[in-house]
């Protein structure tokens, strides 16, 4: 008896103790479901729209409620004082292979597959990313399988790519790159076979009602893409590919994404007139030399594709085993390079962030700083695009993903006994940005 | 926007004016007279703005301005900068026909220069990117590699182009030399039977080398120990922090002062180098610690991993050692720039590609400045060079702009 009523009294004592707990942390909960935040912004860049200086943005359920000057800061709203910084839109990369346990299929034809079974959110890539200011990307089966699996984009908050999924098919990867020992002519038969018998077997389909009229799950994705619905995200690695490409994309009427090899700016004219985006090789700049003569031409590869007036993106290269220190590892740094051949810096940003998420097809959700779009932001401390601005928060679904004062990795890659480093470190959007992290780890 | 249609208008303007006068600067001797918004000497604060009178290949007069002497081409570059050549002082370029002899591992009397062809496309390339000196080292498969070379990187004349012969002895302290004496290296010498094969057995055969220097002093060994008793130059190649260390017992055991070339993860010495007043050419910032000799198995999970501990600011811990260092290799004005932007303070930048490779190698008479009396080496830009949006113009090599950027 005794001992039961002790059990009975301790048993109360708990349940009082999980009520005052379940009390105390509904406080924080409540605040992350209102999610009001306030950036205070020295200088926000929305991308579309004039800058704005001393704005504020206000942010509540992930999205963005309002922004601009002298707005009213809620009395809830946890401030982000990032008034001596500037705002822009967290970035977007359109193709990127890698992140994946493997990136390529080694069967030719694989669209049923999804690169969301493959991706590993465990690589560094993903850090790194955060690091520079991306908050969506692209993640696209690689370049060596012909008909290669379903692409999607994932907003990088959240641990596992469940919790990152913003768009699921975002597109389906033809390659027009031969396996090695295949010749052109046969890869090229080959692709329109394949597409040619998912378009009579949708023929097939249409006579049929109910059940009987649904695609089978091997051709429901092709089916999608012959219908438009799924982009076809086209790897165009030589300029001799291009026409074929263009070719491709007319008669099976797809919704096609360039992603095109670096010496495909020789066909820009004809890209241009098909009015495809594209997306660049990460070699942008490179010398070409005449075979017969030896002659050197320095190529700058957005300049033409700028001057034709192609919508273009970048990607990043996979650079050296340092990681990523130099040059075009960076996005930022595609865009810097693009600007310094001609572009304007706001058509320079535009193509890492608007330019993208239109291609992907998530612009009502990401690419700008609008009201009603996800509240996506990267603050940095100067510019963008200058040497020596760095990004200090990122702020994804209204939720901080990276803060430079935590970040160790980077820290130790500045470290020893540097002075300005740690000042940069010291400079983040200190307290409140904390407390912010600390209700979104609640979640 | 009208300010930087502006600027783009200011940049036409004198992209003309070089394209007008570089291209008859070709033919004759001209004196030249350069003026830029920003000229920066190497030499004290940079003057803005600054102008440059050349005459004969060389520097005659720097100043604030400089009336036009009667006869004197102008070549305006607005808004742009001028800046001196860069000093590349750790080269391979040009390699004809390999430049280490696999039949030896102490060969201290080849000279690099007669494996080089100062034609290669690669000096070519070096010229674009505003690299107008470079020293050329033997390859690092050796243990007393050779003797190093310093010339400029474009010129007609090739004699002319050569700065000094000889300039210096190249050690290789490290495991390259032992590498190809490995199984599965491949054919050269004779496997399993011939040292190094070992970072052991290197510095033993360095160590026995040197003693028989020393003691014997064989008549064919007479640049060795010029190099060790510092009367020529003794250049030691040395990657990870632990070879560095052991470039350290060895100097002190045979009593050398050494520069060091590559150091990848001299940082993590920084403050015994800084001890010993060691100058530094370090190697390409994109470049490990050397140790693992590449990525190794990348692609992998978190990716890196077998490159070695990195630091991203080395630059910045050697000058806050108080290191007298250069930077080397190919991009070097991109190099610097992220050097800046991870740590070194921007009024060290320029100088680590410019001024401090030259007195390293000991040309500063020559290159490395704009003073009078110094080589007409110098690299025109569009603007701040710390900005990642500048470009280079143009790039002169005595006098003679050998490389014209087109627009």
């Amino acid at each position: 008896m005794l001992t039961q009523e002790k059990i009975m009294k301790t048993g109360r004592v708990l349940v009082v103790a999980v009520l005052v707990l379940v009390v105390l942390s509904m406080g924080p909960q409540a605040w992350a479901q209102r999610g009001e935040i306030a950036v205070k912004a020295g200088k926000i860049i929305p991308v579309v729209g004039d800058p704005i200086e001393n704005g504020v943005i206000l942010v509540r359920g992930g999205k963005i409620t309002q922004i601009g000057q002298n707005l009213r800061i809620p009395m809830n709203a946890r401030m982000i004082d990032a008034s001596d910084k500037v705002v822009i839109p967290g970035l977007v990369v359109a193709h990127n292979t890698r992140g994946m346990d493997q990136e390529n299929e080694r069967n030719p034809e694989v669209a049923y597959t999804t690169v969301l079974d493959s991706v590993d959110t465990g690589q560094a890539l993903f850090d790194d990313s955060r690091r520079n200011g991306i908050t969506s990307m692209a993640i696209v089966p690689g370049n060596n399988t012909r008909i290669g699996g379903q692409a999607a984009v994932l907003k990088l908050r959240g641990t596992y790519v469940s919790d990152m999924i913003l768009k699921r098919s975002a597109g389906i990867k033809i390659s027009l790159s031969p396996v090695t020992g295949e010749s052109r002519m046969s890869h090229r038969n080959r692709l329109r076979e394949a597409l040619k018998e998912v378009q009579d077997y949708m023929k097939e389909l249409e006579g049929k009602t109910g059940a009987a009229a649904l695609p089978d799950v091997r051709r429901e994705a092709l089916c999608r893409l012959l219908k438009g619905e799924i982009p076809a995200i086209v790897y165009v690695p030589e300029p001799m590919d291009v026409a074929f490409a263009l070719e491709l994309v007319k008669e099976f009427k797809l919704n096609g994404i360039l992603v095109l090899g670096r010496d495909c700016y020789k066909a820009v004219d004809q890209i241009a007139q098909s009015g495809l985006p594209v997306v660049l090789d990460s070699e942008m700049v490179f010398w070409e030399r005449n075979e017969r003569t030896e002659e050197e031409k320095q190529v700058v590869v957005c300049q033409k594709f700028y001057d034709a007036g192609v919508k273009m993106t970048f990607q990043a290269g996979s650079g050296s085993p340092t990681g990523n220190l130099i040059g075009t590892n960076f996005m930022w740094f595609q865009a810097a390079t693009a600007m310094k051949y001609g572009a304007t810096a706001e058509e320079a940003l535009r193509a890492i962030t608007l330019t993208p998420a239109e291609m992907l097809g998530v612009d009502k959700f990401i690419g700008s700083l609008e009201v009603g779009k996800d509240a996506d932001m990267a603050i940095l401390s100067g510019d963008p695009l200058e040497l020596n601005t760095w990004v200090e928060t990122v702020i994804a679904d209204g939720e901080v993903i990276y803060d430079i004062t935590e970040d160790k990795p980077l820290q130790l890659l500045l470290n020893k006994s540097d002075k300005r480093a740690t000042s940069i470190m010291n400079s983040g959007s200190v307290v409140e940005v904390r407390q912010i992290r600390e209700i979104g780890g609640n979640k | 926007m009208k300010a930087v249609l502006q600027i783009k208008l200011s940049l036409l303007i004198g992209l003309c004016a070089v394209v007008v006068v570089g291209g008859t600067s070709l033919a004759g001797a001209e004196d030249v007279l350069i003026k830029a918004a920003t000229v920066y000497t190497m030499q004290g604060e940079p003057l803005r703005p600054g102008a440059v009178l050349i005459s004969d290949g060389k520097v005659a007069r720097v100043a604030g301005s400089i009336r036009v002497p009667t006869g004197t081409q102008v070549i305006d570059l607005g808004e742009g900068a001028l800046m001196p050549g860069m000093v590349n002082g750790l080269a391979r370029l040009g390699d004809k026909g390999g430049i280490s002899e696999y039949t030896d591992e102490i060969t201290p009397n080849f000279p690099v220069l007669s494996g080089v062809d100062l034609t290669d496309r690669s000096f070519t390339e070096a010229v674009r990117d505003g690299t107008t000196t470079v020293c050329l080292h033997p390859g690092n498969d050796n243990i007393v590699a050779g003797l190093s070379a310093i010339v400029k990187a474009a010129g007609d004349d090739q004699e002319k182009r050569i700065v000094q012969k000889g300039s210096g002895m190249l050690f290789v302290i490290g495991q390259e030399p032992a590498n190809r004496n490995r199984s599965g290296a491949g054919a050269n010498g004779t496997i399993y039977t011939r040292l190094p094969t070992t970072r052991m057995g290197v510095v033993w055969v360095l160590r026995e080398t040197l003693l028989k220097a020393q003691t014997e002093k064989p008549g064919e060994w007479v640049k060795l120990n010029e190099a060790l008793d510092g009367k020529l130059p003794l250049y030691v190649e040395s990657k990870p922090y632990y070879d560095l260390t052991t470039v350290i017992t060895l100097s002190e055991e045979f009593n050398f002062t050494p520069i060091l070339f590559g150091a990848d993860e001299s940082y993590k010495v920084a403050e015994q180098l800084a001890a010993k007043k060691w100058e530094i050419i370090l190697g390409p910032l994109t470049s490990g610690s050397g140790a693992g000799g590449g990525g190794g198995g990348r692609g992998g999970r978190g990716g890196g991993g077998s490159a070695g501990e990195l630091n991203w600011n080395k630059a910045g811990v050697l000058h806050e050692a108080g290191i007298k260092f250069a930077l080397s290799g190919e991009g070097m004005l991109e190099q610097v720039r992220f050097a800046v932007r991870c740590g070194l303070p921007a009024e060290a930048a320029l100088p680590a590609v410019t001024r401090a490779p030259a007195e390293i190698l000991g040309i500063e008479d020559r290159v490395g400045t704009i003073a009078s009396g110094r080589d007409a080496d110098l690299v025109a830009l569009s603007g701040d060079p710390l900005s990642l949006t500048t470009k280079i113009r143009w790039v002169m090599v005595d006098g003679v702009i050998q490389y014209e950027a087109k627009e």
